[in-house]
């Protein structure tokens, strides 16, 4: 069957008892900013596919790589610790198991884009899940501490990429920003087979007066 | 490209601009992309801006009057909004969808935001008569949009770029949400109730490409589709199309391709370039590199003798090359690759003068916001050479071919076990994903072991940039076979079949409803060309369905044509031209795929008696 080159996007979201209230309402409501905003761009349209993972103290992928039209809207709760490190696993099993790598007999998808958010400092054994985040290459890896109690030092480990938004009520500015690189990205000419060995970081847009770039 | 990438790209226009034009400057840009009107430059927004962050009434007007003689896009509605400042609509062909920008509930509390950002925020859209005239049944104004989200697929108002109802399996929805404070740009404040403000809209997803015309005003301009044919030398023909992709139709981008058909003597010469398309002047890349190569290569092949091979061992011989440089030990065809390396530095040094002309002259300064780059010339190449030459007694096709970056030559044989080969490989830079291109070239050394030859029973060659060639790459599922397929089923190559066979075949396949059937599952949504009148609806029917459908693979159809000619009965030609070339453009426009956004270029190359199967 003939097959189209995806853009996997994965959100990678604390749904800790500490985001309850106002911050898992936004969290809720970033989600359908992300799939709304795509869903006008026809090129998103046509390319991009979205997968959810939500940790608290476990982590699991709650929405699969589902393309914008199907992508249903996952049932989102504020309970318990921050297992970071399960996150980072579960994100890495689900990559390689719904990312198609390129091969002689396929095109395979563009390198995934993960944007990770956080509230507040992992409380598992996130270390251990570092080595396992950087055998791999992204397309774009970007990690959010938001909210005063965020913690961006652990992020920094994870990635290069990494924001911090001083108050969670900004929380869908943050969202915006993530559509509108999901769109650079799907426009840009640089997106980057899952099978490349090397990974370019991927052109950001500028952010928003609410978040600031970690350096 | 995008506004989006171009924000990206230049750093400007940020958040942090916070002043009250750059408020406004969000807010047009925004507006403009929305509108889906192509922002041709940073340049232009900042004008708008300015004009909308402007005092008075008088001075507003003068600035937009002058806008609007410019771009026909632009409209200025002489009536004056509540707050008696006149406002800007952008009027677009078709332009049906129409958000409403709301300016952010934060920055509606600055004294210091301007009226008019309000003004466009809060009006009902207008839909003015601006280029073709939409039909009196469709209404020209919207009501204003309400309150809360809301997405009405509408059929009465939905309506083709040239104003024709479509057909409502392709109904674009007339969106009249207007985006949420939540979804506000700038906002940045989540409901203090948390509410559901923003379900995720089913209907939202419903968008259409819109073709828009490319941007007048650009430097350079490039006519957006070609197609041509004719004779070439030792009893070969050509047709050749090139169509500007969705992309650069929907952005109001220019087609970035372009390619060169040529003869000297003996020889046949093809070029076939791709302009980056990220890069606004990658068409003056595309079509300088292919016109020098041919002119280089007519002029180095003029005396160019063919080698003497007759024999298979002769040509055996004549075909080796020498260890690691690359070379032909045989002089005439060294003589023949030596002119493919020199058109290729003759291309490079063809857009490296096209560009300090440029750079020199200003030209594309105003377009560009800034002095250009070589990189704004950037294109690939795919330069072949073909002559008909004595083979044990029978005429066959020699073909040397190069290319820097991707795209893709390939020989298709008589013989049906030999696949379509390759000519040369496709480059990639530094990142798969990135073809090299022409400009960034630097393996100068190693390109004469870049030029592939082919020398077989002969059927065609096709040369294509990868607007073609990444659709039909045997990875993503299809093969350069159905390249060959899909123009016979589709009657862009005239196919004949003596009737009892297909009368046989129907039969076979289980009659004519089965036939019919397949038609149907196979039929690509009409689609109609925007970019020449009278439009013309055209009607496509893909090669891999029609196969499926039959329950048949797509190498069956072209071992047993008549499968195929079965189609013609109850299906349509492409269009009603009869002309190989425009058949071959309707295709490469009107052919749509999924994740695919390129520009098409095609040129077959094939006997005189045309393409056997």
């Amino acid at each position: 069957m003939p097959q189209t080159r995806r853009l996997p996007v994965y959100l990678v979201l604390d749904t800790s008892g500490s985001m309850g209230g106002a911050p898992i309402d936004a969290v809720r409501e970033g989600i359908r900013i992300i799939v709304n905003q795509l869903r006008k761009d026809p090129q998103a349209l046509e390319t991009v596919h979205i997968g959810v993972i939500t940790f608290d103290s476990d982590a699991r992928q709650v929405v699969p790589l589902t393309d914008l039209m199907s992508f249903k809207e996952p049932q989102i709760d504020a309970n318990g610790s921050t297992s970071l490190g399960s996150a980072l696993r579960t994100l890495c099993k689900s990559a390689d198991t719904e990312v198609k790598k390129g091969s002689q007999d396929q095109k395979g998808d563009w390198k995934p884009m993960v944007f990770l958010m956080t509230d507040g400092e992992p409380t598992d054994n996130w270390e251990s899940a570092i080595p396992e985040i950087k055998k791999r290459t992204w397309g774009a890896f970007v990690a959010c501490g938001a909210g005063p109690g965020a913690k961006t030092e652990p992020l920094k480990k994870i990635t290069e990429t990494v924001l911090k938004l001083h108050e969670t009520q900004d929380l869908n500015q943050f969202f915006k920003w993530v559509s509108s690189s999901i769109k650079t990205a799907s426009a840009s000419m640089k997106m980057v087979p899952a099978d490349a060995g090397a990974a370019q970081p991927a052109q950001l847009p500028p952010t928003p007066q609410a978040i600031t770039v970690v350096p | 490209m995008s506004i989006a990438s171009e924000n990206a790209g230049s750093g400007k226009f940020s958040d942090d601009d916070q002043s009250s034009t750059g408020t406004v400057r969000q807010t047009v840009k925004a507006y403009l992309h929305i509108k889906r009107y192509a922002v041709s430059s940073d340049a232009k927004v900042i004008q708008i801006a300015e004009a909308l962050s402007s005092p008075n009434n008088e001075a507003r007007l003068n600035i937009l009057n002058a806008l609007c003689k410019q771009h026909e896009h632009l409209v200025v509605q002489p009536q004056a909004s509540p707050d008696g400042l006149i406002r800007l609509e952008c009027a677009l062909q078709g332009g049906l969808l129409d958000n409403k920008i709301i300016p952010s509930a934060n920055r509606a509390s600055s004294a210091s935001r301007p009226a008019v950002a309000r003004a466009i925020a809060t009006e009902p859209p207008v839909i003015a008569a601006v280029g073709p005239k939409p039909e009196p049944s469709v209404p020209l104004v919207q009501k204003p949009p309400p309150l809360t989200a809301e997405v009405t697929p509408s059929k009465e108002v939905s309506q083709s770029p040239t104003g024709r109802i479509d057909n409502p399996k392709q109904v674009v929805p007339v969106v009249t949400a207007k985006l949420t404070e939540s979804d506000n740009s700038g906002t940045g404040r989540i409901p203090a109730n948390g509410s559901v403000e923003h379900p995720i809209d089913p209907q939202l997803g419903i968008w259409a490409w819109k073709p828009l015309p490319t941007s007048a005003e650009e430097p350079d301009p490039h006519k957006e589709f070609d197609s041509s044919s004719g004779s070439l030398a030792s009893n070969l023909n050509f047709i050749a199309a090139r169509a500007r992709g969705k992309k650069h139709k929907h952005e109001g981008t220019h087609c970035d391709d372009w390619y060169e058909v040529d003869t000297i003597g003996d020889w046949s010469l093809i070029s076939v370039s791709d302009g980056a398309g990220s890069k606004r002047a990658s068409r003056v890349g595309a079509r300088s590199c292919t016109i020098a190569s041919n002119s280089y290569l007519k002029k180095s092949l003029e005396k160019a003798r063919l080698p003497e091979a007759k024999s298979r061992k002769e040509w055996d011989e004549a075909l080796k090359t020498k260890g690691p440089s690359g070379e032909y030990i045989n002089p005439e065809l060294r003589v023949i690759q030596a002119a493919i390396v020199g058109s290729v530095r003759a291309a490079f040094d063809a857009v490296v003068k096209e560009f300090e002309d440029r750079k020199a002259s200003g030209l594309w300064d105003k377009a560009l916001g800034r002095i250009p780059e070589l990189k704004d010339f950037r294109s690939t190449l795919l330069v072949s050479v073909l002559a008909t030459v004595d083979f044990e007694g029978e005429r066959r096709v020699l073909c040397l071919s190069a290319q820097v970056g991707d795209g893709l030559t390939v020989m298709y044989y008589s013989r049906p076990d030999l696949p379509p080969q390759p000519l040369a490989a496709k480059d990639s830079g530094e990142y798969s994903s990135e073809t090299e291109f022409l400009v960034d070239f630097k393996k100068w050394d190693g390109l004469n072991t870049k030029v592939g030859a082919a020398l077989a029973p002969f059927r065609t060659l096709i040369s294509m940039t990868d607007g073609i060639d990444d659709i039909y790459d045997p990875r993503s599922g299809r093969d350069y076979n159905w390249i060959i397929a899909e123009l016979f089923l589709n009657q862009v190559l005239p196919l004949k079949c003596a009737v009892e066979n297909v009368d046989a075949a129907i039969t076979d396949i289980g009659g004519i409803e089965v036939l019919e059937k397949a038609v149907a599952e196979s039929r690509q949504a009409r689609t109609k060309r925007l970019m020449e009148e009278p439009a013309e609806e055209i009607c496509i029917l893909d090669v891999g369905d029609y196969a499926k459908a039959l329950s048949k693979t797509v190498d069956d159809l072209l071992r047993r044509p008549e499968l195929m000619c079965a189609a013609h009965r109850v299906s349509p030609p492409i269009s009603t031209d009869k002309r190989t070339d425009y058949r071959l453009l309707q295709w490469i426009d009107g052919k749509d795929v999924k994740g695919e956004f390129d520009d098409r270029t095609i040129v077959i190359v094939m006997p005189s008696t045309g393409v056997s199967l």
